[in-house]
């Protein structure tokens, strides 16, 4: 039996190392690579799926790679990215989504690889900012809500939003017992209103003084929604955002009173964050 | 002998000829018991002559009616009736009312259901949802839509026009998805009736939309 297993083990190994070859194998077939390149990308995808990258995305960033004109050191770069991703458990969605994404636009490969590196950078700093809000007590209730949290942590760093700030907004949110979930839409909005061109200092003040006022993750939608009806009017981000605080700010938010206020009771009952406890039924 | 019961009623009756009355004459003087009979008859007729008479009462015809055996009419004859004999309406302030409120709210909702619909359909939690999504471009060729849900595929889901509106139904499990459509498979458009818009990290931006969250 012992001695039949060892013979088996090897030819199921080199099977799967099979199926998982046959789709690289094709996606390289069609490439203007070298033999010595294309080994080369061979084995690295093959270690890449081994390692736990899905199939189907090596594949398909292989063969985007290539109707691209990647090279092979960009092509290895892409896989490199994925297995450093996966091995250090970060969230590796968000990195695959960053190269796929890229590569489908028409983003010239070499960028794509910088923007793909720099987002694996951030997520490793971002984790440790989220980890410590779910310790204190912001604990996901639903899977994949600490990996967005992360990713869009990682997404604020990016921007240049420090650190310290992503912190701030996490406190805010955690000040009105709201969610991880809430969490995540404050950090996406900051950093919406930073990309768009607004100091990253005035994006995290604006969202924070939202939160403490009870904002709920549609409430923040809707100043995003803000923010690109100003811009269309040819507003500049930094009056944009004075505005806001002049305007949003001094007023209730969009959603009703009484809809805050029973937000707020689930909030302090500890169950969904504003605005979250009516959807998430 | 009937031949001339016949004629003596018509004698009573003032319609018979002269015939008629020589005939009778001639008869009772060899019938005793014709004559007693047409005696009889006249005192009757002279005593209804000298009674008074009286007016029927208005329903007079119509209990009379009534209470004659009815006759089953045809089924076609019913029909006709129904289709289009008059009939008459009784109504009043509140009714009239309460049915125009009826009116008025089946017609916004008529119209409510022409409207493009919310953007998801509810369904159980945890259960893929229908999210439709439009664009209007009528100089497009071809309009698709890209996202994380897809990969960004340019090629897997292709929304279907109609006089320059794009559309399509998706399924998507609840979540957040990041989405663009892409025209003539080369030009990438962030949704413009999109909820919310985040940046694509590379300069430019993809809609986002929730889904059952």
């Amino acid at each position: 039996m012992a001695l039949l297993l060892c013979f088996a083990l090897p030819s199921w190994t080199i099977a799967a190392g099979d199926l998982a070859s046959d789709g690289i194998n094709k996606a390289l077939e069609a490439s203007p690579l070298s033999r010595t390149e294309q080994a080369e990308v061979h084995a690295k995808a093959v270690s890449a799926v081994n390692a736990g990258v899905p199939r189907e995305d090596v594949e398909l960033i292989l063969s985007r790679a290539i109707s691209r004109k990647a090279d092979a050191g960009t092509i290895n770069r892409f896989l490199d990215t994925s297995v450093s991703a996966k091995k250090e458990g970060l969230p590796l969605s968000p990195v695959l989504d960053r190269i796929e994404q890229g590569l489908s636009k028409g983003v010239p490969p070499e960028r794509v690889a910088i923007a793909s590196e720099r987002l694996t950078a951030k997520l490793a700093e971002a984790r440790p900012l989220v980890d410590a809000l779910i310790r204190d007590g912001m604990t996901p209730k639903r899977s994949g809500e600490r990996e967005m949290a992360i990713e869009a942590s990682a997404r604020a760093l990016e921007k240049s939003i420090p650190p310290e700030e992503i912190k701030g907004m996490g406190a805010a949110v955690q000040g009105r017992r709201g969610s991880l979930p809430l969490f995540t839409s404050s950090v996406d909005t900051a950093t919406y209103f930073a990309g768009s061109g607004m100091p990253a200092a005035t994006a995290s003040r604006l969202v924070r003084n939202a939160v403490d006022k009870g904002y709920s993750t549609r409430d923040l939608d809707s100043m995003v929604k803000h923010m690109d009806a100003e811009m269309k009017r040819g507003a500049r981000p930094e009056d944009a955002a004075a505005k806001m605080e002049r305007g949003n700010m001094q007023s209730e938010p969009a959603m009703d009173r009484q809809d805050m206020r029973r937000d707020m009771m689930n909030d302090r009952s500890g169950g969904a964050g504003p605005g979250m406890g009516n959807r998430m039924k | 002998m009937d031949n001339e019961r016949d004629i003596l009623h018509k004698i009573l009756d003032g319609d018979a000829g002269e015939d008629e009355k020589t005939i009778i004459s001639r008869s009772m003087e060899t019938d005793p018991g014709l004559r007693e009979e047409f005696t009889g008859l006249m005192h009757t007729v002279r005593m209804l002559e000298k009674s008074e008479r009286r007016e029927a009462p208005v329903f007079f015809t119509a209990e009379v009616m009534k209470k004659l055996p009815k006759r089953s009419p045809s089924v076609l004859s019913r029909l006709r009736e129904f289709m289009f004999n008059s009939r008459v309406l009784r109504w009043n302030m509140a009714s009239a009312l309460a049915m125009a409120a009826i009116l008025v709210i089946s017609l916004v909702s008529v119209s409510r259901l022409h409207r493009a619909p919310d953007m998801t359909v509810a369904s159980a939690p945890g259960e893929a949802a229908t999210v439709r999504l439009t664009y209007y471009s009528p100089q497009a060729r071809r309009v698709a839509v890209a996202g994380d849900f897809n990969k960004w595929k340019t090629d897997a889901h292709e929304m279907k026009g109609a006089d320059g509106m794009w559309s399509i139904d998706l399924k998507l499990k609840p979540g957040v998805y990041s989405y663009s459509f892409v025209v003539d498979g080369k030009s990438w458009v962030p949704d413009p009736g999109a909820e919310a818009y985040e940046d694509d990290g590379f300069g430019s931006r993809n809609a986002v939309m929730r889904v059952n969250i």
